[in-house]
């Protein structure tokens, strides 16, 4: 009696599964349409970083729906807030693979968006980073189907000591690095990989974290280091807001070398806590204001027109890019299935897009090796200095930091 | 040599805002057993007061714009009226609670101004630029001094002599310091507790908003939790001058500023990166010469 009961339990479970999945089922296939989620922080602290991508992604499906859609169909975005927590940013990828997701939009942090792309990996779906500068936000740390739409971090640290050291002369370098995140970290392993190769010499390196509440030691000791040792240029590897409060202390510290850092304190929301600022240089894939490329300004412009107004940050624009090689390879493929995507999407070598060539291969699902933009920051705008493509690619080990580059 | 006063002055500069933070967390301590861990967000709010509430990206300043003259009390102004208004709204329909209470009390209410915070001003950090002039340096025979620091330090001295001055001389003071003592008791001789408290938030949020200045001047970067790092450093100095001690608390500031300035200056470069653990580990072996920490406070000892 107990077992029989217990039989029909399970069987009415199964079939309310199946009901409930059937019910589930045919609201997706009934209007035909192609569903791509945003599991991101739609609030919290890491909104400042999604925000805006989220955006460009919808500029590029309306653009796309407005052309027709892809392979026919209407393009469906859904949502669900993470609300900057890790945790929940699992249960976001589940909620939007659960309404149908074909395309998982991630966090543009490694720690904060592999959950949800975690589950999308999972589920045989395709997740995409909006900007995760880790390595790891792919391949190795998620899963075959999984990308970023960003560049390693690594590869700004190196476009800085190539540039640096060809184009501005700087030849005795002192490395700060905030040691807070991984992506300061890595950003200065590129930096530290790349400037001795180039016959640069790091002269010495300090920490901190972005929350100290000061870096006068770190201050004292470089102005001693740039006076007995000739130091001629300072990497800063820091983001906001411990980052403009680090220049700050800097410049009103005496420092007055030129300063590098990461794509991370791109933008000109910050300049106001340095005033006068001037030789500050980070590497960027899209210039907000007066980009090399007319494609970029064109984005810029139809962003502006879209919500009223540009970008802040370079942030925004990876996303775009990317989706153009996603629809370019679904469009090949016939199909939106993550396996037959993937396959030819690794093979895009140097694919041109709005933002200049991008490519993957089978290992490796972030860019590595583009073109960036330097940007010099300055009398309160950016002014793009030149387009600057490391020599040679950067080797694994430094990629994922496995051993101590230094 | 000179390396030495710079970083001596460095420290006794960043020994300066733990002080004042830690004064600020003692106080109310002293008289409510409250650890109020919301302290270092009246901290993120007297920096926030400054600018125009909007989520723009770019910050206006409004109070900023002003003349110090102007600033200075109405920042004051501002974070006394939060902090007498979390008295009144959380804390005294709490005032018969156990002080892990209050504790759990105090989170949620710095949860909530974080948050707030967030809410009305974006995820994304701001900057601004305050009182740049102080920012010029000195140089003294090849000692680079900051006057920022300088005003620092000397900001701080005078807030702790004013404080203990009232605390010792005026009426409300010696109520405050009954309260300290004995709160039941002094109540029974006729000091208004509710008023007590509440004096004793409105100091707090003196000291908050003055730290909020110095620490913004320092900075210029504003973000929803920029008081915080400065706030669990401030309750460690506390810890470690005595929980409830007023002098206690000043020396656990200026001992953890110097501490943590001084392991940063001297620690060989690969082990900096620990240099909160090594700042920490001289925190537990004080606590375990010292447990009632280094000035304990005479009416906690009892309790502990």
């Amino acid at each position: 009696m107990r077992i029989r009961t217990k039989i029909i339990g399970a069987l009415a479970g199964v079939a309310s599964a199946g009901v409930l999945a059937a019910a589930a089922m045919p609201a997706q296939a009934a209007d035909n349409d192609i569903v791509v989620g945003f599991a991101v922080a739609l609030s919290g602290g890491m909104n400042a970083y999604d925000g805006e991508a989220t955006k460009m992604a919808q500029l590029w499906i309306d653009q796309t729906n407005a052309k027709g859609g892809l392979l026919g169909r209407q393009i469906k975005a859904v949502y669900a807030d993470t609300k900057s927590d890790r945790v929940e940013g699992a249960r976001a990828g589940l909620k939007v693979l659960q309404e149908g997701a074909q395309l998982v939009f991630a966090t543009a942090d490694y720690d904060y968006g592999a959950p949800a792309a975690l589950q999308a990996q999972k589920a045989g779906k395709i997740s995409v980073f909006l900007g995760a500068s880790d390595p790891k936000a792919g391949v190795i740390g998620v899963g075959p189907y999984s990308f970023s739409a960003e560049k390693a971090a690594q590869l700004e640290g190196a476009t800085m000591a190539e540039w640096g050291y060809e184009k501005m002369g700087y030849h005795n370098a002192y490395v700060l690095d905030d040691t807070a995140i991984e992506y300061d970290k890595s950003t200065c392993a590129g930096f530290n990989w790349a400037f001795p190769k180039e016959g640069g010499t790091i002269v010495d390196s300090d920490t901190f974290k972005n929350d100290d509440p000061s870096i006068s030691s770190q201050v004292t000791r470089i102005a001693n280091a740039v006076r007995d040792h000739k130091v001629d240029v300072l990497m800063l590897c820091t983001y906001q807001p411990g980052g403009s409060s680090a220049v700050r202390q800097l410049r009103d510290g005496g420092i007055t070398i030129p300063i590098l850092n990461g794509s991370s304190m791109d933008g000109t929301y910050w300049i106001s806590a340095v005033p006068g600022l001037k030789d500050f240089y980070v590497p960027v894939q899209a210039v907000v204001s007066g980009d090399p490329m007319t494609s970029v300004q064109a984005l810029t412009n139809e962003y502006a027109a879209k919500y009223g107004k540009p970008p802040t940050t370079q942030y925004a624009y990876p996303i775009y890019a990317w989706l153009q090689l996603w629809a370019k390879a679904v469009t090949a493929a016939g199909t939106t299935d993550a396996k037959p995507v993937v396959a030819i999407m690794q093979k895009y070598t140097n694919e041109p897009t709005a933002l200049g060539p991008r490519s993957f291969t089978p290992k490796m699902h972030i860019q590595t090796n583009i073109p960036l933009t330097i940007v010099d920051i300055a009398d309160g705008k950016q002014t793009p200095v030149m387009q600057w493509r490391i020599k040679e690619p950067i080797p694994v080990a430094v990629l994922y930091r496995l051993k101590k580059a230094s | 040599m000179i390396n030495f006063l710079q970083n001596l002055i460095d420290a006794l500069s960043l020994g300066s805002l733990y002080a004042l933070v830690a004064l600020g967390i003692g106080l109310l301590f002293g008289i409510l057993r409250l650890v109020n861990f919301a302290h270092g967000d009246f901290i993120t709010i007297g920096a926030y007061s400054l600018i125009l509430p909007s989520a723009s990206v770019t910050a206006t300043m409004v109070i900023g714009s002003w003349h110090w003259e102007a600033l200075i009390p109405m920042v004051c102004v501002i974070v006394i009226i939060v902090a007498m208004a979390t008295d009144i709204l959380v804390f005294r329909p709490l005032r018969r609670s156990s002080a892990p209470t209050l504790m759990i009390a105090s989170f949620a209410v710095s949860y909530m101004i974080q948050n707030g915070v967030l809410m009305i001003y974006g995820a994304r950090p701001k900057a601004v630029n305050l009182w740049s002039a102080l920012t010029t340096q000195i140089n003294f025979y090849g000692l680079r001094e900051p006057v920022l620091q300088l005003v620092t330090i000397a900001t701080t001295i005078v807030l702790m002599v004013g404080l203990s001055l009232f605390l010792k001389r005026s009426r409300w003071g010696i109520q405050m310091r009954a309260a300290a003592e004995d709160f039941r008791m002094a109540q029974y001789l006729g000091v208004r507790g509710n008023f007590v408290i509440g004096l004793a938030f409105a100091v707090s949020g003196i000291l908050a908003a003055a730290v909020s200045l110095l620490f913004l001047a320092q900075t210029g970067a504003l973000s929803n939790v920029m008081g915080v790092p400065l706030a669990l450093f401030a309750f460690v100095a506390v810890v470690v001058g005595g929980m409830g001690s007023l002098p206690g608390a000043v020396v656990g500031g200026f001992l953890v500023g110097i501490v943590t300035t001084m392991l940063q200056a001297y620690l060989p470069p690969d082990l900096r990166v620990f240099r909160d653990a090594f700042t920490f580990t001289f925190v537990i072996i004080v606590l375990l010469v010292r447990p009632a920490g280094l000035i304990p406070s005479r009416s906690i000892v009892e309790r502990v």
